[in-house]
């Protein structure tokens, strides 16, 4: 599900919007996303929002209805500085280091990428990893490997 | 047989993940045969959440039906996630 071409490393956004903005924008010109991509996730992520607080970093995970999506894959983004979302559930502002925008056109599949994830995000170990790791290649070996 | 319904967003993934690991919890504590489960999204809550005992989310929602609602986050990220079992049976009075 990940591919180098959308793993997305260390850039700076001043914003939830800038930062949508550029990567569905780039998804889009990659051929993974429809054109209606970006609106989607902008208004879930209001009404449904996907940040996670976990015991290191905020994570975040947009992800929208497959009518959206031309092509599954997982994009992997790591901010240079992080931005602010809103938590599942409380509402409660997170500071998102790290996002996966979940590009999955077969539901079971993106459960299934999900749960196996979300496994991971109580594991201190990888959290650091995909924060300090340089190498694109390393970092998709990680994530590859879950 | 209480009835446990689980809400999120979409109805489709979080909600899943939050399921399942509820479903482990339970088994593990021997409680899984005393309980059915029901999936919805959020918006569909209102209709569907009606006859259940207990609604457990993984988004904002359920707090104007009068049906206990518990927090179902730390079933996503693992942090706390026993206490939400425990939470769950103390609720159903298993």
């Amino acid at each position: 599900m990940f591919s180098k071409e959308i793993v997305y490393l260390d850039d700076t956004f001043q914003n939830q919007e800038q930062l949508f903005e550029a990567i569905a924008k780039d998804l889009y010109e990659k051929g993974y996303v429809e054109v209606t991509y970006l609106k989607a996730i902008s208004d879930r992520e209001k009404t449904y929002p996907t940040g996670i607080n976990t015991l290191v970093t905020g994570i975040a995970i947009p992800h929208t209805d497959s009518i959206h999506i031309k092509k599954q894959g997982i994009a992997f983004v790591r901010l240079a500085k992080p931005v602010m979302f809103k938590e599942m559930v409380t509402n409660n502002p997170v500071q998102v280091h790290l996002l996966f925008f979940l590009l999955v056109k077969e539901k079971h599949q993106q459960v299934e990428v999900l749960s196996k994830l979300m496994a991971l995000f109580s594991n201190e170990d990888f959290i650091n990893k995909l924060l300090s790791e340089n190498k694109k290649e390393n970092l998709l070996k990680a994530l590859t490997e879950i | 047989m209480k009835k446990i319904i689980v809400a999120c967003g979409s109805g489709i993934a979080t909600s899943t993940v939050a399921l399942q690991k509820l479903k482990e919890g339970l088994e593990e504590r021997g409680k899984l045969d005393q309980v059915s489960f029901t999936q919805c999204s959020i918006p569909e809550l209102a209709s569907a959440a009606e006859g259940h005992d207990v609604i457990v989310t993984t988004a904002q929602g359920g707090e104007e039906l009068s049906i206990p609602v518990i927090n179902g986050m730390p079933l996503i990220t693992g942090i706390n996630a026993e206490q939400v079992v425990d939470e769950v049976i103390e609720i159903l009075g298993l």
